[in-house]
């Protein structure tokens, strides 16, 4: 089949490529980029598990084509500490014991990372809203929730602490 | 009992997190070798029908096809076998790939090998199987009929097992009774649906003859057992490991077709092999769990004393038996374990266990007590309804109170605090505050519900049940202990961990016992190179099993260090205590050594040892439970509120009473409790694997099959008893199953309570919305119910 050049620019760092039309972003990604984070457990948008963030949004990379994706940039859960520190977001899901196999959490936190820079205090209402296109099996969810409004503290007492 | 420190009892966080927070987890699709290859299955589009033909050569002539295999073609590198070559059941020989029939939809008939998944999926459409259509037999009270199409046609019938029991006697027990509930219940297909799906990745090398096999593995000592036969291999030609598991519920506990032939393609090309199953794969042939249909009476005194019970189990298997768990498992556990928590002398059953072209049934989590719970749960209720007594007053009246007690078909329950776990349970839930709002809101036309179950969950079997029904599963379980030169500690165990947090708890046992940071302990677990045999990780048996033989290594090893602490401080070994990494001489700090000092000696200067000690600083252990090895007991009470418009059910609370034992993790246990919670309500509201009359799977796709998200949630509150069982070390008893087991009863009978006012009969699972609004159609509700 042939291949189409594109060029991806995924958490911060550029990418050139040529990909087959029909290949998925999510493979893009895992495979051909190594990004690992990004994890496959439906291929067909219902579980969340390969969650990304594309241009800023909440995107399921099982559902698009890495053709779709040329030129935007992508934020996947590797791209979250930059600093050697892990995100409060990050933080948080270990202090709350946000997850157990972890296979969810990297789209877990995607999404919550995204609620956060939007509402920054949110609802139980909202959090379980924001975060109902990932299934996680072995939870209950209940200790997920209490992880988003841990790391809603924690990024509050960050932008605190940065503030002059 | 448990150590004492800085760690045991504490909700300490999870050592392996950081990598999972990161994305840096390692599970069988984040591995990938040089050279490596990959495969696709052409798979039955048929539920049942004979094989005229199999025609490769298209797929085959194609540039990009490395290889493409049928049975035929692999049959010198793999063996036809059977699960349970001993016990009450019927022989068929299986084949990793169909030979002469297909049996299921989704039954593997051929395999493709090319560079990637994309290409051997497009090759995929280039086999042509001739298939001459059979009649599917899909239900299991129809393939029991005598003129049922048989799957095997060696069999005179469909039952792979018949098997009856009886204690005392039931049949002049209940004709002596005020109440006899008479009932056919039906319980519900499920599968267990862990987001990373199965996949396998298998290298052989030529140069030394060996296997490695890297797959997300419940039980990788297993696993290698049961490819050594298949592919006819000395186990120490093979290596299983187990990476990072993205859950696994009992799914990833047998060895399925693909892992066989991925192994075998490996040895064949010389080459890496993987395949990783998509999700249609997974909801087709996972293991599917549950199905049953158990005809009940019971009796019950005027007092509501349960008197007697005949039941009838029929279990439906699916197609074949999985190797690694047969077929049996679920159907004899759930007749032998419907009593339950409760006094019962008089008990007969029948089970069947049927075959049916459908995917093959093996184990999920809880594996049949979801069933018996909701069985006997609901019985309990219907009594109580007969005898117009309330729901709470007739467990009372049966719960058991002295231990230990043997139940009627033979396990000991060692020790438990069920009638306090439900005193408990009452309270925490304000029992009698909902019965009054209930009858308020009954009034202004809103219907609520208030539902209990108790139940009793055999955890970390043991005593060779598996073993003496030929399967090579371990109830024993492994561990090897070091301290390493430097004065770092490395447990190996056979277990393994599916994102329990095993490796944490482990550790915390140990370095409480030995006195060390937390930091300092390693557990290794999940690779046959490097662990001592075990069993794995099911029936709750991680911190059962795994902490036993943590704790007993941990002690051995102490009671060492402590002999060579005392030897070179000059002091008596029961002087010395171990602490912050050091071993000192009680009521003093003056005098100490560090554990490197120690291990230094053990290891370098073994001539500075105590006279006729063996050198080094390790030791293992080996441990099993008796049989019955120990109890869970947990005791459930929810309130729901049933909208009889759309038949949905909205839970208001959830509380939870459960009795593990002392508590390792209190984080850990928690999670594990409310995971197994949802599990188990998405049994009782909304999972069903539907298949149509030609044996198609309906819901193939979780857009079908729709597991609980974030909004189908409940809080749930939890509250722990803590009654150590006398045949386990350190009182432990294994909890991860419970939540899922009492579930759909509490739901059942919360449900059941609603909708009185209707007269409507709650006897089948799930109670999805469709089902409910079903229940009550046309029923005018009774004021008061």
């Amino acid at each position: 089949m042939d291949r189409i050049s594109i060029a991806l620019s995924v958490n911060g760092k550029p990418y050139q490529l040529a990909v087959e039309p029909r290949r998925l972003l999510a493979d893009v990604l895992r495979r051909d980029l190594g990004f690992t984070g990004v994890h496959l457990g439906c291929e067909h948008g219902v579980c969340g598990a390969c969650t990304v963030l594309l241009d800023g949004e909440v995107v399921r990379s099982c559902l698009m084509f890495a053709v779709q994706a040329d030129g935007y940039e992508i934020l996947t859960v590797e791209g979250l500490n930059t600093s050697g520190e892990l995100h409060p977001v990050q933080r948080a899901f270990i202090e709350e014991f946000g997850f157990q196999c972890g296979f969810c959490t990297p789209g877990m936190i995607l999404s919550a990372y995204r609620l956060l820079q939007e509402h920054p205090n949110p609802s139980e209402y909202e959090i379980r809203r924001a975060l109902a296109g990932n299934l996680c099996r072995c939870t209950g969810y209940v200790d997920i929730v209490r992880s988003v409004q841990r790391a809603a503290v924690l990024l509050t007492q960050r932008e605190a602490y940065r503030a002059p | 009992m448990l150590p004492s420190g800085r760690y045991v009892g504490q909700r300490v966080p999870r050592w392996e997190d950081r990598r999972f927070v990161e994305g840096r987890g390692r599970y069988l699709d984040d591995l990938s070798l040089p050279d490596q290859v990959e495969v696709a299955f052409a798979r039955s589009p048929y539920a049942h029908a004979r094989i005229r033909r199999i025609d490769l050569q298209a797929a085959r002539s194609h540039p990009e096809a490395i290889g493409v295999y049928a049975w035929e073609d692999l049959r010198d590198l793999l063996r036809p076998y059977w699960t349970m070559p001993r016990g009450p059941i019927r022989q068929a020989r299986v084949t990793p790939l169909a030979s002469e029939k297909v049996r299921w939809v989704g039954e593997p008939v051929a395999v493709v090998v090319a560079r990637d998944r994309y290409v051997a999926e497009d090759l995929c459409e280039l086999v042509t199987v001739e298939y001459e259509p059979l009649a599917p037999v899909v239900d299991a009270l129809e393939a029991m009929k005598p003129d049922s199409p048989r799957l095997y046609e060696e069999w005179p019938d469909n039952v792979v097992s018949h098997q009856t029991f009886q204690a005392g006697n039931p049949e002049a027990e209940l004709r002596g009774c005020a109440v006899v509930v008479r009932k056919r219940f039906r319980s519900n297909r499920v599968t267990a649906v862990p987001l990373e799906g199965r996949g396998v990745l298998a290298r052989w090398d030529p140069r030394e003859e060996t296997l490695t096999v890297w797959m997300g593995h419940q039980d990788v000592h297993l696993a290698r057992a049961v490819l050594s036969e298949i592919l006819g291999l000395p186990l120490s030609r093979i290596r299983v490991v187990s990476p990072d598991v993205g859950g696994a519920f009992g799914i990833k506990l047998p060895i399925y077709p693909e892992e066989m032939v991925v192994c075998a393609l490996s040895r064949l090309l010389g080459r890496p092999v993987k395949w990783v199953q998509d999700r249609r794969e997974s909801l087709l042939g996972d293991t599917h769990a549950r199905e049953a249909v158990v005809d009940v009476e019971a009796g019950f005194d005027a007092a509501g004393k349960l008197r007697a019970m005949r039941i009838h189990v029929i279990s439906d298997a699916g197609a074949y038996a999985v190797a690694g768990r047969g077929p049996i498992i679920e159907g004899s556990m759930l007749a032998r374990e419907l009593p339950g928590p409760y006094d019962l002398r008089h008990y007969a059953y029948t089970l069947d266990v049927v075959m049916t072209n459908k995917a093959p049934v093996a184990v999920y989590r809880g594996v049949a007590i979801p069933v018996s719970t909701f069985v006997m749960e609901r019985v309990m209720d219907l009594a109580a309804d007969a005898l117009q007594m309330d729901p709470a007053e007739i467990r009372r009246r049966n719960l058991i109170r002295t231990f230990p007690y043997a139940t009627v078909t033979g396990h000991v329950y060692d020790a438990g605090q069920y009638l306090e776990g439900l005193e408990k349970l009452l309270e925490l839930v304000d029992y009698g505050r909902w019965r009054a709002e209930q009858a308020r809101l009954r009034e202004q036309g809103r219907y609520l519900g208030v539902g209990i179950c108790c139940l009793v969950d055999a955890t970390a079997r043991g005593g060779g049940f598996y073993g003496r029904l030929g399967l090579k599963a371990a109830t024993q379980e492994g561990c090897i202990l070091r301290v390493d030169p430097s004065g770092g500690i490395i447990a190996a165990l056979g277990t393994t961990t599916q994102g329990q947090g095993l490796h944490t708890a482990l550790a915390q046992l140990i370095a409480d016992t030995l006195g060390v940071p937390l930091e300092r302990v390693t557990v290794v677990m999940g690779d046959t190179a490097t662990t001592p045999y075990g069993g794995g990780a099911w029936a709750s048996r991680g911190a059962v099993a795994g902490g036993a033989v943590a704790l007993l290594a941990a002690r051995r090893l102490r009671e060492k260090i402590q002999h060579i602490a005392a030897h070179l401080l000059e002091a008596a070994p029961e002087d010395i205590e171990l602490a912050e990494g050091r071993a000192f001489v009680r009521g003093t700090t003056a005098r100490s050594l560090s554990l490197e000092e120690i291990a230094h000696t053990a290891y370098f200067v073994a001539v500075d040892l105590p006279a006729r000690m063996e050198p080094g600083l390790e030791v293992m252990v080996h441990w099993e439970p008796e049989i019955p090895a120990t109890f869970a007991y947990t005791a459930q009470a929810m309130v729901v509120e049933v909208q009889p418009e759309t038949g949905a059910v909205n839970i208001l609370k959830y509380v939870v009473v459960e009795d593990c034992g002392p508590i390792i993790n209190p984080g850990l246990v928690d999670g594990q409790l409310r995971g197994g919670i949802l599990q188990g309500l998405g049994q009782a509201l909304y999972e069903d694997l539907v298949y149509d009359a030609q044996g198609q799977l309906l819901t193939s796709t979780l857009l079908d099959y729709l597991l609980p998200g974030f909004c189908e949630a409940p809080e749930v509150e939890i509250h722990h008893l803590s009654t150590p069982s006398t045949r386990t070390v350190g009182g432990l008893r294994g909890m991860a199953e419970s939540g899922t087991a009492g579930a759909p009863a509490v739901l059942a009978n919360a449900v059941a309570d609603a909708l009185k006012p209707f007269g409507a009969e709650v006897t089948a699972l799930p109670l999805s919305p469709a089902r409910v609004a079903e229940l009550i159609r046309g029923q005018k509700p009774t004021k008061g119910g």
